[in-house]
Formats: structure tokens, sequence, C-alpha cells
């Protein structure tokens, strides 16, 4: 039974119904609802981010479902690994930043654990190395520290400069 | 004395009588016993966090809260503590990250649930994030009402934390962290485009920020104010801290901002090698109520006193596991309170510290006396002043124990041989350095044979060095310990062919063999090794006059799990050999190979073996 979707700018999307269910959001609906084949609106996510989306679910249907187990503690945060993406993922997910941001809102909206990590771990990795001056520059952020506040930030943190 | 017959139930009977009556210190004192009693019952650490929150204890309410969640991963109670603890205490990051959890962990149709549900919006609605148009695709309704009795206790409390900020900064000039826990209340509500034009809800900010490591998550703080408070602000991105690449710069004012971002929740401080630490430093971990710290390592500190360790683990020692103390100025006195106080502690470290001697462990007596096994599972003292009564106390206190390292003992005899015999959990004993001629009455073979009996569950035994080491006594040692993963007989100038031949026959797992400059070890020994060890991956035969090629062809053909071979010094080895092993070994490719001062292998061989095997981490030189 295939399931129908609709984007913001209503665009309709059939899918198989296994491809739905990467999304903890759909799987639910879909188990509230039953079958009732009316297209599902989603009005938080654009067509074409929902297109990539499906994208990801279709190639990951098969993927076993993710235990509980590894969803961590709340109190379990030691610092996690984000170099371990596999190759289509790291593909996939070579967007501009508008679309990893849509995609990672999409995706925590639609509850697709594997595809937040995902995003999360891209920016994460973008992140990386970086001087805070060139984090600003890559996401266009506004530096609202006064340069008082700025030099005292600058002297609290130069233990861990470069290490 | 405790009246012992008071059951915990009764005890929370009472406690709740006196929650009622809004007595929450005695409600409190009650459940304390309660849980010293039973540890388990989860309805007793619900009532003490609710009854820690009632009466303005936060942070308690929030350990309490945590060890409730652990036992009950799916009561909803346990994270609503938690959520309100972390409000109160002005951490509306950790707080939604917990809501946000508990919204996974509890199921839906929890009489509670809808409160978590509740607890969420309201926050979220709060912090204002759900302003931005982008991040209103929320998944869940969004509640009208605002939230006035959250916003009211967070001014109450952001006041209180206020004055503590004050109170810090008088004590530590650059410490600054806990404003910035109060900055990042302020500047969640003005919440507009954390990522340039687009606003990532606080979760999300903290997903990505626990892929950082340590350094970037600093320069992230540095990004803009509410970079800063979404870094500085979240307890959670700050429990476990390894400062082992900053050793030389990490000061006291460093660890009291870490330790204020971590708050309570600290769990693992790593500090090897930062002598810039003092008594100031563990101070903050005192202020801070470091209580959940489960992991401390504080090596090569000269600055810190064993008195001052002892304190600070008197107060927020009771569930450290693992303590390193390696080269620090520790002594019999420090040793015994903190044995005292950290009942949990486990792995402990005190090699190199030359103050610490067998009066530190007789603390154990006590123990013993009162029934109570000590649960020590690893002890390092390496180079410490402890004689064989050390092993002795210990063997009769710690069933747990499994690993020892008294090496560099030199008042260690074989009467600890004899001690370990009692401690049959032992899995690791390494004595090299210690005084095996001692006593005369007892030889050698019959103090191994003991301990061999007794101890069956050995995986590694480590005695180089030792001349008393005998071909009898490894056949003693191979029968008994059939577990054997690790020897190290590096130097036992005594053992022949005949020891390799007891420990291959008998012992399946053997997987690692040190047994460097042993003459008597010939082409036999290793052949019969390689073929019914199967399980042999690091194998050290430096400086044996008499190892040939025929050695290596035997593990080339049958050591296929061998992955580090060591043959320093071997005039016998040629390169035919050597280029055997490394590319025709089936099984496992060889990663490391040493092969010093070997005469017999050319330097075209090794040009070729660097190109043929270029990941082979390999050394070949001539001193």
């Amino acid at each position: 039974m295939p399931v129908v979707l609709q984007a913001s700018d209503n665009q309709q999307f059939t899918i198989e119904k296994a491809v739905a269910e990467r999304s903890m959001l759909l799987k639910n609906m879909l188990e509230d609802v039953g079958e009732a084949g009316e297209p599902i609106p989603l009005p938080n996510v654009a067509g074409s981010i929902l297109k990539k989306v499906i994208e990801y679910c279709e190639h990951h249907k098969e993927d076993p479902v993710p235990s509980a187990e590894e969803d961590k503690d709340a109190f379990e945060s030691s610092r996690r690994k984000a170099d371990d993406i596999d190759e289509w993922d790291a593909q996939f997910i070579k967007v501009g930043n508008e679309e990893l941001f849509e995609i990672i809102l999409a995706a925590n909206y639609l509850d697709i654990k594997p595809l937040l990590d995902l995003g999360c771990k891209t920016v994460a990795n973008m992140i990386k190395g970086k001087t805070p001056e060139q984090i600003r520059e890559m996401f266009n952020i506004e530096n609202d520290f006064t340069p008082e506040e700025e030099d005292q930030i600058r002297r609290e943190n130069e233990w861990a400069a470069d290490a | 004395m405790n009246n012992p017959t008071v059951s915990s139930d009764t005890l929370l009977q009472a406690a709740v009588a006196a929650f009622k009556r809004s007595e929450y210190e005695k409600a409190i004192r009650l459940l304390t016993k309660g849980i010293l009693q039973d540890q388990s019952n989860s309805k007793l650490y619900d009532c003490r966090a609710l009854a820690f929150l009632n009466s303005g204890r936060f942070d308690d309410a929030l350990s309490d809260a945590e060890r409730l969640v652990k036992l009950d991963p799916v009561n909803p109670k346990g994270y609503i503590h938690a959520g309100k603890a972390f409000q109160l205490l002005g951490k509306t990051d950790s707080a939604l990250c917990i809501y946000r959890i508990a919204r996974k962990k509890v199921s839906k149709s929890h009489p509670r649930y809808s409160s978590i549900e509740k607890s969420y919006t309201e926050l979220l609605e709060y912090t204002g994030n759900v302003k931005n148009s982008r991040t209103s695709i929320s998944t869940i309704p969004l509640a009208v009402r605002s939230a006035p009795q959250t916003s009211l206790s967070n001014c109450a409390e952001g006041d209180k934390l206020i004055s503590v900020a004050k109170r810090a900064k008088q004590d530590f000039p650059a410490a600054t962290a806990a404003e910035t826990l109060l900055s990042s209340n302020a500047a969640a509500s003005n919440w507009t485009g954390n990522f340039g034009s687009y606003a990532l809800p606080l979760e999300l900010m903290t997903a990505i920020f626990h892929y950082l490591p340590m350094p970037t998550l600093n320069r992230c703080a540095q990004v803009s104010r509410n970079w800063r408070a979404s870094v500085n602000g979240n307890s959670l991105l700050w429990t476990d801290v390894d400062l082992t690449p900053y050793s030389r710069k990490v000061s006291n004012t460093v660890v009291h901002a870490i330790v204020c971002r971590s708050g309570r929740l600290l769990r693992k401080l790593i500090v090897p090698g930062c002598t810039n630490i003092t008594n100031t430093g563990l101070k903050s971990l005192l202020a801070q109520r470091c209580t959940s710290l489960t992991t401390f390592e504080l090596t090569n500190n000269s600055k810190v006193t064993g008195q001052a360790l002892a304190e600070t683990m008197k107060s927020i020692g009771s569930q450290l596991t693992r303590l390193r103390l390696a080269n620090t100025k520790v002594n019999d006195i420090s040793i015994r309170s903190i044995l005292d106080s950290c009942r949990a502690l486990s792995d402990l470290d005190l090699s190199e510290c030359p103050g610490v001697t067998d009066a530190a462990f007789e603390i154990s007596l006590n123990f013993k006396k009162r029934g109570i096994p000590m649960a020590l599972q690893k002890l390092q003292l390496s180079s410490c002043a402890v004689s064989d009564r050390t092993t002795f106390l210990l063997s009769q206190s710690c069933p747990s124990l499994r690993e020892v390292n008294v090496s560099q003992c030199s008042r260690i005899t074989k009467s600890t041989l004899v001690n370990m015999a009692h401690c049959s959990g032992i899995e690791s004993l390494v004595l090299t350095g210690t005084a095996m001629n001692e006593p005369a009455a007892i030889s050698f073979e019959d103090a191994l044979l003991a301990f061999a009996e007794g101890c069956n569950q050995l995986r590694q035994f480590v005695l180089a060095s030792c001349p008393r080491v005998s071909d009898t006594s490894v056949e003693y040692l191979a029968g008994f310990c059939t577990h054997l993963y690790e020897i190290d007989f590096t130097q036992c100038a005594t053992i022949t062919d005949s020891a390799l031949r007891s420990l291959a026959t008998h012992c399946p797992a053997l997987s690692r063999v040190l047994i460097a400059t042993c003459p008597r070890i010939t082409d036999m020994g290793i052949i019969f090794l390689a073929q019914n060890a199967k399980e042999l991956h690091h194998l050290d035969v430096s400086n044996n006059q008499s190892i040939s090629d025929r050695s290596l062809e035997a593990l080339t053909q049958h050591g296929t799990q061998l992955v580090t071979l060591a043959m320093n010094g071997c005039p016998k080895v040629t390169g035919i050999g050597i280029r055997a092993i490394v590319t025709s070994k089936p099984g496992k490719q060889l990663e490391t190979l040493l092969i010093d001062n070997c005469p017999g292998v050319h330097y075209e061989t090794l040009g070729i073996l660097r190109k043929m095997a270029p990941n082979l981490n390999m050394s070949a030189r001539f001193h």
C-alpha cells in the first residue's frame, strides 16, 4: 500500500510504506490512522527538501530499525565520533548550507534519527578545525561580542588554543 | 547504631508523611536512611528528589533523578525531576535535552507522559525558540499559555546564581562561567538565527556540539553570545573532560571554568601531568559538589597535597571508581582516608608514590572487621614502598581483586605469591623487579605452585629479569593457569624450550609471549610455540643468539594471528626468513617488525620490504 505525502508547496510524492516508515512521525501516524490513502500534509517541508529526504529513506529502507539502546542515556554524554559517515551518505549530504539546514530541520520534524545524525555530523565536521571567525563567515553569523568581551573570552580559552 | 528492623518501606511511608507536612529536611533524612538499606528502590529516589527540589537543593535533586533514570529508564518521574532541576538551575538547554530524551524513552500511553510534553512545550516557548517561523515545525502542538511559573522560578534562581557567581569571582579572578550560565537565559529570549538565517533548536545545537572535541568546542564558545551560551550553558557537553593534550597549559582557572560548566554532572576529569594544578583546583570540585565523579586522573603532580585529595574525595568521592594518582604526593594517611570514603573505588593507581607504604592498606582490616568487602579490582603499586604485608592485607579483604602490579617494589618477595593464592579471581600479576630470592625458606617453585593452584583465572604474568624462573615453575604455571594470555619472562636466563613447550601445550589462549634475552631458547621452542599457540599475536625473541630463519619459517607457516614480532639482535636471522614472513604469511599481515641490530638482514632486503609492505611499521637500525 503506497503512501502519499504532500509538501508545503502542494507537491505530492507517492512512496512505499517501508520508505515512509523510516520516519517515526509518519510511522506513528500510519499506525494511528490506518491506511486511509489520503495524502499526508507536511506543511513544514518544501517539496525540494522532501524529495531529498525521500531519496535518503529509499536508500536506507532495508536498514535495521535503530534500537532504543543507541539513543544514549541523557547522562551518558561522552564525545561522539563524527567521522564514521559511509560513502553514499557522504555524497548525499554534499549540499549547500541552506539545503543542509533544511534537511536537518526536516529530519528533526519527521523524526528520522539516522538522517538527523548525518546532518549534525556534517555540520560538526564543517566546524571542526575552524577559527571562530571562519565559523562566523561560513554560517553568516553576526559577532555580537564587544571588543572587550572578545578579548576576555580569547584569554579564557587560550589554554586550548593550539595543542 | 541503626536499627536494622525498620524496613525501607516503613521509612518511605514516614518520609511521605513528613513531606506532606512540608518537613522536607526530615523527609530527606528518612529517605537517606532508606536508601542506605535498599539502593534499588526507585521510589526512595523519586521521593527524595522531590524533597530536594522543594528544599532548594537542585543539585542533589539532579543526582537522585539520575539514579532514578538509571534504575528505571521508562519511568517518566526521573526525567521530570531532572528537567525541573535543570530549569531551576537555569540550565535550559540541559532541561530541553532531558525532556527530548524522555519523550523517546517514556511510553506515550503512560499517564505522566503528558506532563513531559507539557514541560517540554512550555520550556521551548519560554526560550523563545518557537518565535522563529522556521523552527515552528516542531512536532508538538504548542500550548497557548505562557509558563509564568517557570519564568518566575528562573528569575528567583537567577538572583541566587548571581550571588554564587560573585562569590566565585572573588576566589577566582578569571572565573566567568557561572555568569555565562545566567546570560544563557537572556540570550535565549531573543534567539534568532544561531546559524545565520537559520535557527536550530537548542537540542540540535547540542547534538552538533556533542560531535566536537574540546578545542573546537572552546572555539565555538567564541563565535557569538548565542553560541557561547549554548556551549557553556549545557552541562551535558562537559561531563567527560580529558585535558591530556593541554596538560602544560591547564591551570586552576581552567579546571574551575570547566567544572562550573559541568557542575554536578562532571563524571570524568583526566588531568595527567598538569603540573600547575594545586589544591585550589580541587576546591573547585568541592565548590561545585561534583559528586557524580567516577574517574579522576591526576598523575605527575607535585603540588596537590595528599591531605587536600583525601578531603576532596571524602566529600565527593562516593561514586568514584577510578583514581589515578601515579607520581603524586599522596601518603599513607590520605590513601587510608580515600579507601575509607570512596567505597566504589575499583581501579587505583599509586605507581611511583614513594609516600605509600603498607600502613595505607591497614585500613582493610576495618573493612574485614565490619564484614564489608573492598571494591578494589585493579591496583598499581609499582615503585611504592610496600611489602608482602600489603598483598596479605589485600588478599584478605578484596575479593574482587583482578589486577595487581607491584613491580619494582624491592620488599615484595615470594611470600606475595603465596598471599595472592587466596585471590582466586586474579587475572594479572606484575612482579618484575621484586625480591624473588627472599625468603630463603620457601623455594620459588613451591611459591609459584601455590599461586598457580589458587589463581587459575590468571591471564597475564609478568616477571622479567628473575633468575629464579625455571622450566619447572613455568610448567606449574602453565598447568594450572590455562587461560594465560600474556607471559613476560624477558631476561629470565634459566628457562629453555621446555618452558615454551608447557605454555604452548596447556594455554590455548596464549597471545603475547615476551622472551627476549633468554639465551637458552632455541628454534625448537619457537617452532613448537608457532605450531601450537594458535592465538599468538605478539612475540618478542630479541637478543637470542640461537634463533634463526627456522623460527621465522615456522611462524610464517603457522602464525596466522601474529602481527607484532620483535627480533632485535638476532644474528642468525637473515633476509630470506624476514622476507617470507612479511610477504607470504597466511592470515593477518604483520603490522610491526623490530629487527634492529640484525647483521644477517641486508640493506637491500629492507628497501624491498619497505616497497612491498608500505604499511609495515618496521625498525631496522644498527647501533
